[in-house]
């Protein structure tokens, strides 16, 4: 399952603490939210009714650390001359920060989270994340979660470094069916397909390939327009410092929805106490023109919007008023001249897991079939050849050729 | 003064007051710019604990630091501009050199310079210390 060499120390207790804090996240937040589904247009996903507690051991956690600094470097080099003319930096300042409070820092509530109205994510706690002083360190570990009763993923929490980040190209994940899990595409998606096995902790930083307790079913949007410039700002600073950073992500489930509302999405620099990355932020599992059932992943167009649905759900298949709409959606705007994008469950389920290979060209970025002329064209040294799902391609940053159009 | 200023795709620059991204490697493509016309290397100190003797050394960069860079700079002079939008300063903007990342990162702080009226008049690409391509581009005006 893992992907090189890594170092993965556990300090027990210190795990199961945090882990606990996310489970006891999740927990409250399935408790508070009465069982029911959660149908709603992606541009008003609800926040939770329930005030989500944080476990107990972070309301002993100290403000945050002040980032003010007050020194300016004065190294000077021969080579260099340097004008230093200033004494304080105001950059790091965050008076909103400093003065979040201890109460703040108690509770993540969900209720408090606003609507999504068109930004993938929306800072938390004043973007300071809930880890102690003494959660910080520098000795790389990861843990994630088990999964629940329904089959959910918990939290996913690591000290990440260069030790934990991968030395070899991510292997397939199409095995894993996270809980509503649907294959389904619309036109109007980014590489067609509404779901993603989104990685809670990015492949890039901690190389987990098919772990079932790190892969949630995301939206295309949620894993590209909103973890991924996450994951890439962290694991750019870990790639030139070498440090390491405190990350943590905990899928939000309300009630016994099988499709988390969003993530919470934690990290801060260890050795330089957060100067380099420090974020806490709420990222909606939406997708523009689409609208989701969180109770079972059933998804259809909104109003408006030009698209193709296809469905193939991979889990039980369900009659909700949500999937007859999602039909006769698809039904209406799919003139009978198209070619079908709908296909049977029964050929989809078998079907899914499709392999094909592909060709990438590490370079441009793109993927082609083998058998593109554009191939042939390519410096070996650009090509790799890949065999997965299109949508594995597209997780890794690739997009399909336009002349082959794979 | 000509402005140095390095974006994503979203021209993105900073989120929660922290850069986007850094790269030794264009550090030091920085400084050998800079340096090549023995020019000032304006910045303020947040991004000076970044540059490191090995980003300076064998260039004639000569790192200048304060915090109202942005005003102390005379014509000719280099600056790196990572903390604000380089569109409050447009007016005083004499060159602009523009290095894109080519990946996305989050942002609450973008570069919103309206370049319409700026002349592209050169364009690399290149590898740096830990990302595939980095894109720089010179405008005048």
């Amino acid at each position: 399952m893992k992907q090189g060499m890594k170092t993965k120390k556990k300090e027990q207790q210190g795990i199961f603490k945090k882990w606990l804090l996310g489970l006891v996240l999740v927990g409250v937040i399935t408790a508070g939210a009465c069982g029911q589904s959660s149908t709603q247009p992606a541009e008003s996903v609800p926040a939770a009714a329930a005030e989500t507690t944080i476990a107990a051991d972070v309301a002993t956690e100290a403000p945050p650390t002040s980032m003010t600094e007050t020194t300016a470097e004065t190294t000077t080099d021969s080579a260099i001359a340097e004008t230093i003319e200033a004494e304080a930096v105001s950059v790091y300042s965050d008076e909103e920060r400093e003065q979040a409070s201890v109460q703040e820092l108690q509770a993540f509530n969900l209720s408090a989270i606003p609507a999504y109205s068109g930004n993938p994510y929306v800072a938390v706690n004043n973007n300071v994340p809930y880890f102690t002083d003494a959660d910080l360190t520098s000795v790389s570990f990861e843990d994630y979660s088990d999964l629940d009763s329904l089959g959910r993923c918990g939290t996913a929490y690591a000290s990440v470094c260069t030790d934990t980040m991968p030395t070899e190209k991510r292997g397939g994940i199409g095995s894993v069916k996270p809980t509503g899990w649907h294959t389904v595409k619309y036109d109007h998606v980014d590489g067609k397909y509404l779901y993603n096995r989104c990685h809670l902790i990015g492949y890039q930083l901690t190389a987990e390939n098919a772990n079932e307790k790190n892969l949630i079913t995301g939206t295309r949007y949620l894993n590209v327009q909103g973890m991924l410039p996450f994951e890439n700002m962290t694991a750019d600073y870990i790639k030139e410092t070498g440090n390491h950073v405190m990350y943590r992500v905990t899928p939000v489930f309300e009630g016994d929805n099988l499709v988390a509302s969003g993530v919470l999405m934690e990290a801060k620099s260890v050795e330089d106490q957060g100067e380099g990355i420090l974020f806490c932020v709420y990222v909606y599992n939406v997708q523009p023109g689409v609208s989701i059932d969180y109770a079972t992943g059933d998804s259809t167009a909104t109003e408006g919007v030009d698209s193709n649905p296809g469905n193939s759900s991979a889990g039980s298949s369900s009659a909700s008023n949500v999937a007859a709409q999602a039909q006769a959606a698809a039904s209406q705007t799919q003139p009978q001249t198209e070619a079908p994008i709908t296909e049977s469950p029964e050929t989809t389920v078998a079907a899914e897991p499709v392999s094909t290979t592909y060709i990438l060209n590490t370079n441009t970025k793109k993927f082609h079939y083998p058998s593109c002329s554009a191939v042939k064209q390519m410096k070996d040294s650009n090509k790799e050849e890949f065999s997965g799902s299109r949508d594995e391609v597209i997780d890794r940053g690739y997009v399909p050729c336009k002349k082959c159009n794979p | 003064m000509i402005v140095m200023v390095c974006v994503d795709n979203q021209n993105g620059m900073m989120f929660n007051h922290r850069r986007q991204s850094q790269d030794r490697g264009l550090r030091r493509r920085m400084c050998e710019i800079a340096g090549n016309d023995d020019g000032k290397f304006w910045m303020n100190a947040y991004s000076r604990k970044m540059f490191t003797d090995s980003d300076t050394e064998g260039t004639h960069a000569q790192l200048c630091v304060a915090e109202d860079f942005m005003k102390q700079a005379a014509s000719g002079d280099f600056c790196l501009l990572e903390t604000e939008d380089p569109a409050d300063y447009a007016a005083n903007l004499e060159e602009l050199i523009l290095f894109s990342w080519n990946r996305d990162y989050p942002a609450d702080l973008h570069f919103t310079l309206d370049l319409s009226g700026w002349k592209q008049v050169e364009t690399a690409e290149y590898a740096g210390s830990s990302h595939e391509k980095i894109t720089e581009t010179h405008y005048i005006r």
